[in-house]
């Protein structure tokens, strides 16, 4: 039976998809800011932001209303639980992304540096898994979600390597120290993005199965 | 694994060519509070009527399969119909005290079971014990010769429920307790529940899902006579392994 609470639950994911959309388009701008050394899509990110945290609190206050008047139980429970955790990792992608567009502001101001290309193929890889994560929400596709979860580890592996040659750099020519930390934390910035993306992931799961697989702790046995 | 108080095996009822119950079993924790959900027919309360055998009274009823209380089958031969119901006792969805002193509905059950004994210090020490037990006991303690059929919805069925607790039961079934009842007064049975959990095993049929969501241990999910699904009540209500129940519990059964 079709139910009226569906119709409402339809438009609560449209909603959060419009989010997740936006800060994927977040990531995009800000990468490119930095890598074609421009203001227009940092500035572009700042904006934007501003619609992320109005969608935020507004998917914040329909789930708060959904569960108030529908007492939701089992799988549209976990859906809306689920999607509360997700609106937030969105919203804190959409944070990194800002503080990526800061940082690419101030480098605009400094010579070029060579490791900019390592960075923007570790951003695509975290903007995939977010695409990933929230297809894998749309689809109700547990295995495309569990991809996700292991993809952290290619992004992980990339922000090391990034790690390891700005050092290099750093250390043989002590003048790229400020521009050096100042990417390090842009890594940083994209492996959180990532970090959200596989939380995503997992949060998919939950609400397609009902198991929660964070930090690898098993879900107790039912018939325990 | 906590050994059950009340158990079913391969239950099958039949009223007439009528099969109410199939092939049912379950296991009912002791001091637990079970709740049994469903659509109206799907012989939840046809269940909770097999364990105090009260099924007996409709004509044509045919039972096949075990029903065990403590291990013996309530069914087998030389079961004592009115031993057993003392030991399993009934609470219904409208309050049903006789029409008489609030004393006498107390005491009724004690008289049915050769308990009663003709001391009045024993007989006001009893109703006090059994009208504690239900918080009743101030509200109505100078009031114990008034009528039973005066007293508020509410209290009519605590009650009926102290009228079962003074001829010491095992088990209370509870059939829709709470219907008649306003939230209020069902949020006050529901806390008398939790209190009577601690000494009494408790079954409840409810057409009210959150009812159960809130109250019970385990919930078992019946449709047509099946038990399609029995677990813990958390994760029958989070994640439910069959599609019947979360479709029932998510309002979806059209």
């Amino acid at each position: 039976m079709e139910r009226h609470f569906d119709e409402e639950l339809k438009l609560l994911k449209q909603k959060l998809l419009v989010t997740a959309d936006t800060a994927q388009e977040m990531i995009g701008l800000a990468v490119k800011s930095l890598v074609d050394r421009k203001e227009e899509p940092a500035k572009q990110v700042f904006t934007l932001e501003e619609k992320v945290n109005r969608l935020e609190i507004e998917i914040e206050n329909e789930v708060l209303r959904l569960i108030a008047r529908h007492q939701p139980a089992a799988g549209d429970l976990r859906l809306l639980t689920a999607t509360l955790k997700i609106n937030n990792d969105l919203e804190r992608v959409a944070d990194q992304t800002c503080n990526i567009s800061e940082t690419a502001l101030y480098l605009l101001k400094e010579p070029p540096m060579k490791v900019i290309a390592d960075i923007a193929h570790m951003a695509s890889l975290a903007q995939k898994m977010i695409r990933d994560s929230i297809e894998a929400f749309v689809r109700h596709d547990s295995a495309l979600a569990q991809k996700v979860c292991a993809d952290d580890d290619q992004v992980d592996k990339s922000r090391d390597k990034m790690f390891s040659e700005l050092l290099a750099a750093m250390i043989k020519d002590p003048s790229l120290i400020t521009r050096g930390v100042e990417l390090i934390l842009v890594g940083r910035n994209i492996e959180r993005t990532a970090d959200h993306a596989t939380n995503i992931g997992e949060e998919v799961i939950f609400i397609e199965q009902g198991k929660n697989i964070k930090h690898h702790i098993q879900e107790e046995d039912r018939e325990a | 694994m906590e050994t059950p108080l009340l158990e079913t095996q391969k239950l099958n009822l039949f009223y007439g060519k009528f099969q109410a119950l199939k092939d049912v079993s379950l296991s009912i924790t002791k001091k637990k509070i079970t709740s049994i959900i469903g659509p109206s027919g799907c012989g939840k309360s046809t269940l909770l009527r097999v364990f105090n055998r009260m099924n007996d009274l409709v004509e044509g009823t045919r039972v096949t399969g075990r029903v065990l209380l403590d291990g013996n089958d309530i069914y087998g031969p030389g079961t004592d119909l009115l031993q057993l119901r003392k030991q399993v006792g009934m609470v219904f969805q409208r309050p049903n005290p006789f029409p008489l002193s609030i004393l006498e509905n107390i005491v009724f059950g004690l008289k049915i079971h050769h308990m009663y004994k003709k001391n009045r210090r024993i007989l006001s020490e009893l109703a006090r014990e059994s009208l504690e037990s239900v918080l009743l006991w101030e509200e109505l303690k100078d009031k114990l010769n008034h009528l039973a059929i005066n007293l508020s919805l509410e209290q009519q069925q605590r009650l009926c429920i102290a009228r079962l607790l003074v001829v010491k039961p095992e088990v209370l079934l509870m059939d829709e307790p709470c219907s008649a009842l306003d939230p209020m007064a069902t949020a006050r049975i529901e806390e008398l529940m939790q209190e009577l959990k601690k000494n009494y095993t408790i079954v409840i049929v409810t057409h009210n899902m959150q009812q159960a969501a809130r109250v019970s241990d385990d919930t078992g999910y019946m449709l047509l006579g099946e038990l399609i699904e029995f677990g813990q009540t958390h994760n029958i209500f989070t994640t439910p392994k069959d599609k019947q129940t979360e479709d029932y519990i998510t309002g979806r059964l059209g």
